[in-house]
């Protein structure tokens, strides 16, 4: 059911905010470049968050038909559409941890190898691989420039949907310390990426 | 702290009005901003910060630029890459969407007099929560009713689309779903038609903006893991609840009750199966809206061991599911931020 290569090509040099505008009017192959440009990212990072694929792809699909449903509530001066696809993202993916967490589990662990089982769909991939590729360079330096437990405790409340006093508890640490750690690499953080050229979308 | 950054741009007039309106002791939401966008935060601060900054253009800004900094963690996840068959599935989906949007409503909708049958038979309680709960940013001037979030576009029929065909409809599905329910004996289906009606139900919604109020069903000291939702217009006598992740009781349905004038009135039961979910309908005498709050409880009011009057006084000590109605407009106008 996918486009052949070449079906879209009258949208694929449109912005991303002109795109959701579309989407946001009816028009699915709008979308479907915005989802040509984005469902790696989104599923990368609904990836990392949950920790198993077939959740992942659930909720990568579940973001982008919410961005279906919910383009015309996007406000381009609000921020970049890409952050705010990503947004939608971390709020599903967060909901569905933490609604995993209260239930026992089935063992599914994930095999690192099967991340790397896809080959890329088409060739466009390549210019999106450049700014995606600064962008990860970018906030991986940024974040390396942290001391780990300041990088521990963001990466906690931020990928696994922990509360302070949730991390708190799992480190065995005082509230207190935890919030701390939060507070000033999120701060060194911020500053790490003050100087970068690089935005997000 | 004379030298605090949101201080010396405060003020003194603006610094005691953003503290008597922050969530944090001192009045600034500083240090509450890193955690704000990181998520970090429990149920009650996060709501307490989103109060603040709704109307503290200072402290918006600083989250502003919070997320800012926030939007580059995403790109800390190592690339993976999904199926083709997601992005067929996930346009299939749309495609099925803009077909049901764009169909004509079955004439029975239109009708106010549709037989509704006895409602009684599942009803459940569910405290109502407060409906502008962190995700669900609804506002809309009261006049003029609630909007479900998840329409942005305005559906074909919305002119003639009254709330009170929408609530038949939904009580519809979910008689009709509850009848089904009793003939179904495979496990597998039940939760299918469980998973239809939910989607019936999620489809229903979403076509029809007007005045139609969805609350969110927060899981109680009983049953943490719980959620639902209720599907009422506050000015109908009928309210339709679904409840998912709740645990079966052996004995007795669970029992709903709304909170009126300080006291807890039993308005029905909810049977929850075996995959725990239910739906219940309920009917009030008068709207919704005129209610506190409604309960789910395992207990009886009846029995020996509590009545209303306690049950008010520790009014989550036993709740299986519970929200808040809150008859005021929500204070959340933003529905993009993250």
């Amino acid at each position: 059911m996918a486009a052949p290569a070449g079906a879209n090509s009258d949208l694929v040099q449109l912005s991303d905010a002109d795109l959701i505008g579309r989407a946001a009017a009816g028009e699915a192959r709008a979308l479907e470049v915005l989802y040509d440009r984005y469902s790696r990212v989104v599923f990368s990072f609904a990836l990392r968050i949950v920790g198993n694929r077939e959740l992942a792809e659930e909720l990568l699909q579940e973001a982008f038909f919410r961005a279906w449903q919910q383009g015309a509530a996007f406000q381009s001066s609000r921020g970049s559409f890409v952050t705010w696809l990503l947004s939608i993202t971390h709020n599903l993916a967060i909901d569905e941890v933490r609604k995993l967490r209260r239930r026992p589990q089935k063992a599914d662990s994930e095999d690192p190898a099967a991340l790397l089982d896809s080959m890329p769909d088409n060739a466009e991939d390549i210019e999106e691989t450049v700014w995606l590729g600064a962008l990860r360079e970018t906030i991986r330096r940024a974040m390396e420039q942290l001391p780990p437990p300041q990088r521990q405790a963001i990466e906690m409340a931020y990928f696994s949907g922990l509360t302070q006093r949730e991390i708190a508890d799992a480190l065995g640490e005082p509230l207190g310390t935890i919030k701390t750690r939060m507070r000033l690499g999120f701060q060194k953080l911020r500053e790490a990426l003050e100087g970068s050229e690089v935005e997000v979308g | 702290m004379s030298d605090h950054p949101a201080q010396q741009r405060a003020g003194t007039n603006q610094s005691s009005q953003h503290a008597a309106n922050s969530p944090s002791v001192d009045g600034h939401i500083d240090d509450l901003v890193a955690p704000y966008v990181l998520g970090a935060l429990d149920e009650a601060t996060t709501r307490g910060v989103e109060t603040h900054i709704a109307h503290c253009p200072i402290c918006q800004r600083f989250v502003n630029e919070a997320r800012q900094t926030a939007s580059f963690l995403p790109f800390l996840a190592t690339p993976a890459i999904p199926r083709s068959e997601v992005k067929t599935n996930l346009f299939a989906r749309i495609a099925q969407a803009e077909t049901t949007r764009n169909a004509p409503q079955p004439t029975e909708y239109a009708t106010p007099n549709f037989p509704l049958g006895d409602p009684a038979p599942v009803a459940g309680q569910l405290r109502v929560g407060p409906w502008q709960s962190v995700r669900r940013r609804l506002h809309v001037p009261l006049h003029l009713g609630r909007v479900s979030e998840r329409v942005s576009r305005r559906p074909a029929y919305a002119a003639t689309f009254s709330a009170v065909p929408l609530l038949v409809a939904l009580t519809v599905v979910g008689m009709w779903a509850m009848s089904l329910h009793g003939q179904l004996h495979d496990a597998e289906d039940q939760v299918q038609v469980l998973d239809a009606r939910v989607n019936t139900m999620n489809n229903l919604v979403a076509e029809n903006t007007q005045s139609f109020y969805e609350y969110q069903l927060t899981g109680g000291p009983a049953a943490p893991q719980a959620g639902g939702k209720i599907y009422a217009d506050p000015d109908q006598p009928i309210a339709t609840l679904m409840v998912w992740n709740l645990e079966r009781t052996t004995n007795q349905p669970y029992q709903i009750f709304v909170e009126q004038n300080g006291r807890l009135v039993p308005v029905g039961q909810l049977t929850v199966d075996s995959s725990g979910k239910g739906t219940a309908t309920i009917r009030l005498n008068g709207s919704l809206a005129q209610y506190r709050s409604i309960h789910i409880k395992a207990e009886s009011t009846t029995s020996t061991s509590t009545n209303a009057v306690d049950l008010f006084a520790n009014p989550s000590s036993n709740d299986a599911l519970s929200t808040e109605i809150d008859a005021r407009v929500g204070n959340m106008s933003d529905t993009t931020a993250p």
